[in-house]
């Protein structure tokens, strides 16, 4: 089966559906150095590090967060990998973020879960990672704002 | 070039008129009428049972058009159009349906079974259409284009949209499926007439150009950055028709003008001191981070219209936008009746005297607007996907425009916002704010020149599937009845399985949010226990980059 975690620039923004779940994850090519080498990371290595983490934190998720390559409004993170507590609901993970961003109350921001679809907010990461972690142990989510709609020819 | 070709059904319209109503080969005369404006005359076209297209020209785009004679009417109904060249922005700009196609070989399955499924009783005729249309070359583009520009500058100023009888066109696909506009269902065969009326009743608002400059110095045409900013118009306006003249409300063309609708229409017209023009839409958006001529999102004209509809005293409704895909219904309650104290007083019969100094306020308000609720209009900012919509959503997406208090979406494709305010089968039926019309002036008699604010043609669709994701779904409550109608039903919806709610709806925010001294607790406590050659290891294991760990 495929990999579907075995990225690279060039399929960057396909689109390709995990068959295992349905999910369909769009490959992006991030702007941040860290999280591009991760890309290239074979999954046997990301799994060696999630059981890693996750035997000495039982308690808490790893979870991945890239920018939407196309995202313009939002400024980046400085981490990508984050080590959650479970009980963490995601009111409170997008509001950590989005602190962390120093984004206005009224500014967009929405967190997408593996690519796909935004997340019942009142659910405890536990609930999320359990319901939709990957291959390798990670939980990966892609945070964006929204786009902007005018004519580009005028 | 280099563009994404797609090929469709388009929202061009051509009318064939025979010149006797002898026989099936006489020759006959093609207009084609795209946004009300003609674009190409051809002259003694003969029919013929074998041929089913025609070919016409305009500037260097080459139109193939298919059509269906209906010797007993007219011959008219033109199927699509084959566009070809590089300079289709002149006619199609700000155009969102129509859609080109440059090397019909090049089609993949999928394209063609979407543009043949729209319709099935079209004629099966792509091969014949793949194998006899080629673009123009060289002297061809040239003559092309000076016969058309001469075609139009004769016959553009003589036929208008009413000559043409405009109304008679099929703009709905004759499909059993129900037509969805605004919560209300229509049936696509026996209600057309409907159909048009409640989409014509809509208020329309497009680019407009002439108006007062923004700001005394800025721009006074908002044609290319003013599209969102119509839209968010577009859906306010429908909220205010729902709370001043209701959701069933006609508009009749030339009759006395009621004077709420009157004063509705004052509170969009394009100038700096009516409440929800493009001037204050522009100006309200410098706070959101937007200069004037920027483009906005969804979001950015949802909070614009939330500070806008504090200074409107006239219809005194509550524009909540709600963040983070998430309801909460504590405080929508709490925006809308805010003289009752909602923090537990109710519950306590002890605090009596707190009690009354609210409801003396409440008992105020009542005499004043009667109802114990303030309208509200929701605004719901979300973004359904990355590059594409989910398509999990697209049935819940549907389920918005059947309830009852749906106000539609604003959203749209790539650059082209609009208003979608239904759906027929897997397409959405939209306004189209791009077209720029000169501004009204209001009259003297205290009637509004009206016209131009209705749209008048058949609605343009597209595909559910184009959505680009990030939209705001609106919906407007006049009573708290109306409010817990609808969230009663939302609940209903998101117990569906096999679709993916939107959004989602909470009694109350979580009143343990996280404060931001907590997510710089680094080292956690806990990992500060583990011995050293662990940490090492953990170090060595993700060498690119550590975990940040978050703590509670």
């Amino acid at each position: 089966m495929t990999n579907p975690r075995t990225r690279s620039p060039s399929n960057s923004g396909k689109v390709s559906v995990n068959n295992n779940n349905n999910l369909i994850c769009v490959y992006k090519l991030n702007r941040s150095i860290p999280s591009l080498s991760l890309l290239f990371q074979p999954t046997a290595t990301r799994k060696l590090e999630v059981d890693g983490i996750r035997s000495k934190f039982p308690n808490k998720i790893p979870v991945i967060i890239e920018s939407y390559q196309r995202e313009k409004y939002l400024p980046p993170l400085d981490k990508t990998k984050f080590l959650v507590p479970q009980e963490l609901t995601m009111t409170q993970f997008v509001t950590i973020i989005r602190n962390r961003m120093a984004l206005l109350p009224t500014q967009a921001f929405y967190l997408l879960i593996n690519n796909t679809g935004l997340s019942s907010m009142s659910l405890t990461m536990a609930q999320m990672y359990r319901d939709h972690q990957d291959d390798d142990g990670f939980l990966y989510m892609t945070y964006a704002s929204q786009e902007m709609f005018g004519s580009a020819s005028a | 070039m280099g563009r994404t070709f797609r090929f469709q059904q388009t929202q061009c319209d051509a009318i064939g008129e025979p010149k006797s109503r002898g026989g099936r080969t006489d020759p006959f005369t093609v207009y084609l009428i795209y946004r009300e404006k003609l674009i190409v005359r051809s002259k003694n076209i003969k029919a013929s049972s074998k041929r089913k297209y025609v070919f016409l020209k305009y500037n260097c785009t080459y139109l193939l058009c298919f059509y269906f004679a209906d010797w007993s009417k007219e011959i008219r109904i033109f199927l699509f159009m084959y566009l070809y060249y590089y300079n289709y922005n002149s006619f199609l700009k700000g155009s969102v349906n129509v859609a080109f196609l440059r090397n019909p070989k090049k089609l993949t399955s999928a394209q063609k079974t979407t543009s043949y499924s729209l319709n099935s009783a079209r004629p099966a005729s792509f091969s014949e259409f793949r194998s006899r249309a080629r673009p123009l070359i060289g002297r061809e583009v040239q003559s092309a284009r000076a016969i058309t520009n001469k075609t139009i500058g004769m016959d553009a100023a003589t036929l208008t949209y009413d000559t043409l009888r405009f109304g008679e066109f099929e703009d709905f696909p004759e499909t059993s499926d129900p037509v969805w506009i605004l919560g209300k269902e229509f049936n696509a065969l026996t209600e057309r007439d409907d159909i048009l009326s409640d989409v014509t009743s809509r208020l329309w608002f497009t680019y407009r150009k002439n108006f007062q400059p923004i700001g005394g110095t800025g721009p006074t045409s908002d044609t290319g950055w003013g599209c969102m900013l119509r839209c968010g118009q577009m859906i306010l306006g429908q909220a205010l028709v729902c709370r001043h003249l209701g959701r069933d409300w006609r508009w009749d063309k030339g009759q006395r003008q009621r004077d709420a609708y009157v004063s509705l229409l004052n509170a969009f017209i394009d100038k700096k001191d009516s409440c929800y023009s493009i001037h204050q839409i522009a100006q309200m958006g410098v706070g959101e981070g937007k200069s004037i001529g920027q483009w906005y999102g969804p979001n950015t004209v949802a909070q614009v219209l939330k500070k806008l509809a504090m200074f409107d005293r006239w219809s005194r409704q509550v524009v909540h936008v709600a963040m983070d895909n998430t309801v909460v219904i504590e405080d929508i309650k709490r925006l809308c009746m805010p003289w009752l104290d909602y923090g537990g007083a109710c519950a306590d019969p002890g605090g009596a005297s707190a009690l009354n100094g609210c409801m003396e306020g409440a008992g105020a308000m009542v005499e004043e607007e009667g109802p114990l609720w303030r309208p509200l209009v929701l605004l719901i900012p979300l973004r359904l996907g990355l590059t594409d919509i989910n398509e999990a959503y697209i049935e819940t997406l549907k389920q918005c425009f059947m309830l009852p208090q749906s106000l539609g979406v604003i959203g749209g494709k790539p650059n082209s916002a609009h208003y979608f305010i239904g759906y027929v089968g897997e397409e959405l039926i939209y306004l189209d704010p791009h077209t720029t019309q000169p501004s009204v002036e209001p009259s003297d008699d205290g009637q509004v020149h009206d016209d131009t604010y209705h749209c008048q043609h058949p609605p343009c669709r597209m595909h559910i599937c184009e959505l680009d994701p990030s939209i705001a779904a609106g919906f407007f409550c006049k009573t708290e009845d109306e409010f817990d109608d609808w969230c009663m039903r939302i609940r209903r919806l998101s117990c569906n399985r096999g679709s993916l709610p939107m959004f989602e709806l909470v009694e109350s925010q979580p009143s343990h949010m996280v404060s931001v001294d907590v997510l710089n607790l680094t080292p956690d406590p806990l990992y500060a226990d583990f011995p050293d050659s662990d940490r090492l290891e953990r170090f060595f294991d993700s060498e690119d980059e550590e975990f940040e760990i978050l703590s509670l």
